[in-house]
């Protein structure tokens, strides 16, 4: 089981997180959109999940429903750099839905960190 | 052309000089019938600089009556008796009278409609602006996450104090102002969910006044003059910004020297500013404020570039471009305009003009999760996560939710009871049948039931076919609550 998923359709990004957390000690797997990150906690498992929320084939709001669903202690941060409304508006939706903690885009590593730590503590 | 009473009518003989000068052309040039009968006419009403082009044309035509302007409708300059120019409209006939070619000339002054054609082309460009800077902020924020957290990266790798830190030191602060930057944008493109409400501007001008005079330098005069107490449906921080934003542009235009900043509100008519602003006007009572310096004001080109994105007369780092841009989204969105004025040496100001609120209304009138609506609705959707968050969302708002999973099943619930429904919100994607042809199937059952569709990041482009099919709205996934209540609000009261 890995520490991390990320699942975020900006593989740039991802792999700026994957990194990030890599050398901050944990073990992370990513996928692309939220179909393949379920598929993907499902057959690895991860303890805690970093999902984006605008994304194609599954987006992030849904993904999260279906996660908590399944498992309703699934640990999750989402972040969002806004769309059609400013970040906030989304990210709030997230909290609703079982997100435990968001950020908004451009991430702050610091905060990051922190949540992280605190999560998987 | 048309005729119309305001057009002159002009003649000239075949010395070219003028033979005919109606009432007309006496408003329009300036000139009496009696000063100008008799006198060469390119010489009185063509300004200097295109006179000599006429001179080889009238040549031809005198000779065989032909020319290029002859029986056409050419866009020209006029020149007035007082030496201003303006835009004209001409229509030139040729008659020929005891064989010497004589002409005739329809004139009409077409400045209003260029002014028209202007302001309606900025608006366009001001609204594409808008909608690309809102798709763009989201990208932007996402890119921004790459360059911002690799430099990190990079800076763990690399030792203080070397050319390699502080260059990637440079590119973090390079970074942080693209950052504050989208910021700005994603405000200007409106982007923000804000919460409306009645606001009295004369209040936020005396709050907003109150932080200036702490900081602008002694040397301005700041002088206000607030008659109206009209209200405005708003957010109070867009007033404040709008005030801000004009404030200390003020400020910037009277730098290094002494000043008059003032700031006044006042109640107009739409019949007022209809007769000395703008002719298109929406009935109805507007406030006016107007924020005006004693500065170094502003050219006639720098004045046509304010409003655009990025347009600073500012030394670099001192401005980003978006002040105006702001303050003209805000006033668009709250269906207002702007009616700026300029003069170089002498100072500027901008009048803003808001639509009034008809009557103090005591609550928001925002939908707000809370504010109980009341209705039935059918909510479709083949996922079953998706059904589960659309009817929490609705019923927040006070609706009554009855929720399928394909088009099959909500086609089956919907006709045994039509008319239960006050509305019908379906997924585009769904396996058995689109939403699309669901909606055609109800409307079929029930030609006036009200549609919503909500598509996908990707399926953007079915928006034509739903209309096509009779859908009232369409929304983007995720379902956000506000926006759900505000689409609802509209597709059941549609104003």
């Amino acid at each position: 089981m890995a520490d991390i998923l990320i699942i975020d359709d900006d593989i740039q990004l991802s792999s700026m997180l994957k990194q990030l957390l890599e050398r901050n000690g944990y073990s992370v797997i990513t996928a692309p959109d939220g179909a393949k990150g379920i598929d993907l906690y499902h057959s690895e498992g991860a303890r805690l999940i970093i999902t984006d929320l605008i994304m194609p084939v599954k987006e992030g709001i849904e993904t999260i429903a279906e996660l908590v669903k399944d498992d309703p202690n699934v640990k999750i941060i989402a972040i969002s750099g806004g769309g059609r409304l400013k970040p906030d508006s989304y990210l709030n939706l997230a909290e609703t839905f079982g997100a435990l903690r968001t950020l908004t885009k451009p991430i702050d590593r610091q905060a990051l960190l922190e949540a992280v730590a605190e999560l998987l503590a | 052309m048309s005729m119309s009473p305001q057009d002159s009518i002009i003649m000239m003989d075949a010395s070219g000089c003028i033979s005919y000068w109606n009432a007309a052309a006496e408003a329009m040039f300036g000139w009496c019938a009696d000063e100008v009968l008799g006198r060469d006419l390119h010489s009185l009403i063509v300004p200097e600089r295109f006179r000599k082009d006429y001179e080889t044309g009238l040549k031809l035509f005198f000779q065989s009556g032909k020319g290029n302007a002859i029986d056409k409708t050419l866009e020209l300059s006029g020149c007035h008796k007082d030496g201003h120019e303006f835009p004209i409209e001409l229509t030139l006939g040729a008659v020929s009278i005891r064989g010497e070619w004589h002409s005739i000339g329809v004139v009409r002054d077409v400045a209003g409609k260029r002014k028209l054609e202007f302001q309606l082309l900025h608006a366009e460009k001001m609204e594409s602006v808008a909608t690309l800077a809102g798709g763009i902020a989201h990208d932007f924020n996402n890119i921004l996450s790459s360059i911002i957290g690799f430099t990190e990266l990079a800076l763990d790798d690399a030792d203080e104090g070397t050319l390699l830190y502080s260059n990637l030191q440079e590119v973090m602060v390079a970074g942080n102002r693209a950052k504050d930057l989208v910021r700005q944008i994603m405000k200007f493109s409106r982007q923000t969910d804000s919460v409306t409400e009645p606001v009295q501007v004369k209040s936020v001008v005396e709050e907003t006044v109150k932080l200036i005079r702490a900081s602008f330098p002694s040397t301005i005069e700041i002088v206000t003059d607030l008659k109206s107490r009209a209200f405005v449906l708003a957010d109070p921080s867009h007033i404040h910004q709008i005030i801000l934003n004009l404030c200390t542009n003020a400020e910037h235009a009277m730098e290094d020297s002494k000043g008059v900043l003032s700031i006044s509100l006042s109640d107009v008519t739409a019949e007022e500013v209809r007769e000395h602003i703008r002719s298109d006007v929406k009935p109805g009572s507007y406030i006016r404020l107007k924020i005006g310096d004693t500065g170094k004001g502003m050219t006639t080109e720098i004045l046509s570039k304010a409003f655009s994105p990025f347009f600073t007369t500012k030394k670099q780092g001192e401005g980003t471009g978006m002040g105006l841009p702001i303050v003209h989204g805000i006033v668009s969105s709250l269906n207002g305009f702007i009616h700026p004025h300029s003069e170089p040496g002498r100072g500027s100001s901008f009048d803003i003009f808001l639509p009034v609120m008809e009557e103090r209304i005591p609550k928001p009138l925002r939908t707000k999760a809370s504010s109980s609506q009341g209705g039935h609705l059918m909510f479709v959707d083949d996922e079953a996560s998706v059904v589960k968050i659309g009817k929490i969302l609705l019923e927040r708002l006070g609706y009554t939710v009855e929720t399928a999973g394909g088009g099959c099943e909500a086609l089956e619930l919907f006709k045994a009871s039509p008319s239960k429904y006050s509305l019908v919100i379906t997924d585009l994607t769904m396996p058995q049948m689109t939403g699309i042809d669901l909606a055609k199937e109800m409307i079929r059952v029930r030609e006036d039931i009200p549609i919503i569709l909500c598509t996908g990041y990707e399926k953007n482009h079915s928006i034509t076919q739903a209309t096509e099919a009779g859908i009232m709205a369409v929304v983007s996934k995720p379902i956000l609550s506000d926006e759900i209540a505000e689409t609802i609000g509209r597709v059941l009261n549609p104003v």
